[in-house]
């Protein structure tokens, strides 16, 4: 234990002196601020129209039809969670092939494998020094895009949607973490290191990219800009109605879309977040039993990933590198 | 420094049975026996892919044997791979260490990982027995060769090990340099009794420094004795290199 | 000249032994080949919801609109194609690139490439060769599957023959500008990774941030092929941050013209879209601009230093 104690110290020191992890975490906070700028003007400018359109209908004596657009600040994180989808899986990714790296350069996983310290104390001091530094960066992400609901949207938090809020990043937290453990798999098993970082990216980019994106293209609300049953002006039981003839299509949809951890993941926390209505009123538990599936598939993903790793770690003859 | 030192409890520190490697259908070690007694400057000489490398680190317990097994310090390597670690002290080829970090911190580091809680005390001594107190706050990467072999030396050394294990330790080293190591290998063996395991090409070096010697061929030994006696049975030879080429040569024709 | 084209083939030879461009390159393939089912399948799928959606409406009395996807084109099918450009085409441009000006570097044979009466121009001329004919058979290849696959179908006339060959030649230009953007960080950053990481921000800028920007698209939104509604820019803050940055947005601009090429202007948009001369002018430009940073890197790096 205190073996794996020194390790992740060393690790979180590592990490805070090298230049890539500031700009990243940079680039993730600026994502983050655009984000939530960008859906505030967005949700702005929807009141406005509404606003607009109501003032027409008072000065021609009419009632109002439809009712006022309602804010759920959450609605407004969509943004940062698809940054999160896509550079925090970038992150993930490369803290874990930077901690192999960095001793597969230097030989030094060699010096620290002659010490009387297991390849067990070893995995677990590098995953609690990245662990450690990757919650610290959510907590930046999270704290920031509360600031920038607050200030720039005007928008107020209850209790229970900061308890949401803290559930997304600690679900967040897991997710990056997956993609951490797949990346030092890969660095591990692999001789040369860029070729590993590409292979990484691929599979980042077929399950976080094409995956999910073979699933939406496949939606036929999506084929129309707006919405295609928004556009023959079909509500949502009408939508399911139709659908409810095409259930094989749609169930060879959601196959495609649960073969991407990402997409998983993004259901999890959209539900939280509330961005599909339907859960915006429904109590903590509710939501998280709901998508229980869709958590676990998360976290499996992850224990994989360790798993893997130790199991290369664990493979003596890994050390014949040079 | 307390470096145990024992000579007159003369016993095998290094105890190699029929230890194989094998990569694939090719033997990397072949069937190794091999005995180094404790407080011995041990040179294992071999020609380029002759497996010595590969037998440091099964020792080192970095690679795991296909078959066979050794004692190193009175454990197994097999099963008690921590105790043996705990007793050893290993300079790889070409050692790098971490760059972006000082002497000290890298030293620090290791010696935390060799369980000793506070190792100030420990870094300074082994710094000043090198002659190094001057590199102490230079980054790795500020520092030559021959200076980061030092440190990579301080490094082997720091927990106090019964065996030092090295690889090639002279490769890229001027002969400054060179004379450096040999009179601080020769002082860790006599001051402190260490025994001294090194894997080597250069033969004017293992004049110089080996108590005995091994020659591995082709992942076999094919000769291991006292440099005296080496040189005693080779007696019309003029050269250990000559000795060297010969016992290969013979064994090529054998 | 001799030289460059001596290096240029080394290069396209040593590109196709990498495992690692295999891989992208098989991904690559394989979408290629699904892009073509896949939207004839939404596509079908979709003229079957909307079929029964007006069946329903003409139930209950009411009158229902035309179909929007009546008068499709042909092409439309492969409009998957043109996010597959954007992400694994950008990707596998990227590494293309990065392989390529890490070769000698890697190899460590630098110093003995240019202890040979090989100038810095040779060098550039045969890598600059070397990456576009490689990438030229990768899009060759990916023309030639979309080509056939279509075929089996729907029934594809001269004409569209000729944009589906005019779309991969336009993504061609698109995908030049990062591999020499690949290229040009491989020969001046010290560290691997930094060298890589460096030209992948530049791609998430470009496929993610800059759209969500102009168009207040989700960033998983820029992936879906059809193309934005964009009433909301009507908000004066919104419209402003549109104007500053679009002109910047070098995949939409890629994505507009593609669609054009695709004869998908039929989907409609309500985004200010410029002239399809001035998009594909600006692809063009982003091309250049990969090619000057390849020029001052080949000239500034230090030849001695690996």
């Amino acid at each position: 234990m205190s073996n794996s104690l020194v390790i992740a110290r060393k690790e979180f020191k590592d990490i805070l002196h090298s230049g890539i992890f500031l700009t990243v975490l940079l680039l993730l906070l600026a994502l983050t601020a655009t984000s939530v700028i960008v859906s505030s003007f967005v949700f702005k400018s929807q009141v406005d129209s509404y606003q607009s359109s109501l003032h027409i209908l008072k000065e021609l004596g009419k009632q109002p039809g439809g009712p006022q657009p309602e804010l759920f600040p959450l609605n407004l994180l969509r943004g940062v969670i698809d940054y999160l989808e896509i550079v925090g899986a970038i992150l993930g990714i490369l803290l874990g092939s930077l901690t192999i790296a960095r001793e597969k350069n230097t030989q030094t996983l060699k010096l620290i494998l002659t010490r009387p310290v297991s390849r067990k104390d070893l995995l677990f001091g590098k995953m609690l020094g990245n662990a450690v530094f990757i919650g610290i960066v959510l907590v930046f992400v999270g704290s920031f895009a509360l600031l920038s609901l607050v200030f720039v949207a005007g928008a107020a938090l209850t209790l229970t949607e900061a308890a949401k809020l803290l559930l997304v990043l600690a679900i967040s937290w897991i997710y990056i973490m997956a993609f951490f453990s797949l990346a030092a798999f890969l660095f591990l098993s692999m001789r040369s290191l860029s070729n590993a970082l590409i292979v990484a990216f691929t599979i980042w980019m077929v399950f976080v990219l094409i995956l999910p994106q073979i699933g939406d293209t496949m939606d036929p609300d999506n084929q129309v800009p707006g919405g295609f049953f928004n556009s023959i002006y079909f509500n949502k039981e009408q939508e399911k109605q139709v659908l409810a003839k095409f259930s094989s299509y749609e169930t060879a949809r959601n196959f495609i879309e649960e073969l991407s951890v990402t997409k998983n993941y993004e259901r999890t926390v959209f539900a939280l977040l509330g961005i599909k209505p339907e859960f915006n009123g429904m109590q903590v538990p509710d939501i998280l039993g709901q998508k229980l599936f869709d958590i676990l598939v998360v976290m499996l993903f992850f224990a994989a990933g360790i798993l893997a790793d130790y199991s290369v770690l664990n493979k003596k003859d890994i050390l014949v590198w040079d | 420094m307390k470096y145990s030192k024992n000579p007159s409890e003369k016993q095998f520190i290094i105890d190699v049975r029929s230890l194989s490697k094998k990569y694939g259908d090719n033997f990397a070690v072949d069937g190794l026996n091999l005995k180094v007694a404790e407080g011995e400057i041990f040179g294992f000489l071999g020609h380029n892919g002759a497996g010595k490398t590969t037998t440091v680190n099964m020792l080192t317990t970095l690679l795991q044997p296909t078959s066979g097994g050794a004692f190193v310090a009175g454990f197994d390597i097999l099963k008690e791979s921590v105790e043996v670690r705990k007793r050893i002290g290993y300079l790889p080829e070409n050692i790098q260490l971490y760059d972006s970090m000082t002497s000290y911190e890298n030293l620090e580091y290791f010696a935390k990982l060799s369980g000793i809680s506070k190792p100030e005390e420990s870094i300074l001594q082994v710094l000043d027995f090198l002659d190094a107190e001057s590199y102490r706050d230079k980054k790795i990467s500020a520092l030559s060769k021959g200076m980061r072999q030092r440190i990579g030396i301080a490094q082997a050394i720091l927990h106090e090990p019964k065996v030092l294990f090295l690889d090639e330790p002279t490769s890229g080293l001027d002969p400054f340099g060179v004379k450096q190591l040999r009179d601080t290998l020769l002082r860790l063996n006599k001051e402190q009794g260490m025994t001294i395991f090194m894997n080597t090409h250069l033969l004017s070096e293992v004049t110089k420094t080996c108590s005995t010697i091994g020659v591995l061929s082709h992942g076999k030994l094919i000769h291991s004795d006292s440099l005296v006696n080496t040189m005693k049975r080779f007696n019309d030879e003029s050269s250990l290199e000559q000795v060297y080429l010969t016992i290969e040569e013979g064994h090529y024709e054998k | 000249m001799k030289n460059s084209i001596i290096i240029a083939r080394h290069e396209i030879q040593s590109m196709f032994r990498e495992r690692t461009f295999i891989l992208l390159l098989a991904v690559f393939v394989a979408m290629t080949l699904a892009s073509a089912y896949i939207g004839w399948s939404s596509q079908h799928t979709i003229n079957q919801v909307y079929t029964a959606a007006a069946e329903q409406l003409r139930q209950s009395g009411k009158v229902a609109p035309s179909s929007p996807f009546a008068d499709y084109p042909h092409l439309a099918l492969l409009k998957n194609m043109i996010i597959y450009v954007i992400l694994i085409g950008g990707l596998l441009a990227i590494s293309t690139g990065y392989a390529a000006g890490m070769r000698e570097r890697k190899a460590g044979v630098l110093k003995l490439l240019f202890s040979r009466p090989i100038s810095k121009e040779d060098f550039l001329l045969g890598k600059l060769l070397g990456i576009s004919l490689v990438l030229a058979a990768v899009i060759l290849l990916a023309a030639a599957i979309s080509a056939i696959s279509s075929a089996f179908l729907v029934s594809l006339n001269a004409q569209d023959v000729i944009h589906l060959f005019s779309f991969y030649g336009f993504s061609w230009v698109y995908l030049l500008g990062f591999a020499f953007l690949g290229f040009s960080f491989a020969l001046v950053k010290d560290d691997e990774v930094v060298a890589l990481l460096i030209p992948i921000i530049f791609w998430i800028m470009i496929t993610f941030v800059l759209p969500e920007l102009t168009s207040a698209l989700y960033p998983t939104g820029s992936l879906n092929p059809t193309l934005p509604q964009t009433d909301i820019l009507q908000n004066p803050a919104l419209q402003t941050m549109h104007d500053t940055v679009y002109p910047f947005s070098i995949s939409e601009h890629y994505k507009e013209s593609a669609a054009t090429i695709l004869g998908m202007k039929a989907t409609g948009t309500a985004a200010p879209v410029q002239s399809g001369i001035l998009n594909a002018f600006k692809i063009f430009c982003w091309m250049l601009l990969g090619l000057a940073a390849s020029f001052a890197a080949v000239y500034s790096f230090d030849k001695s230093r690996w």
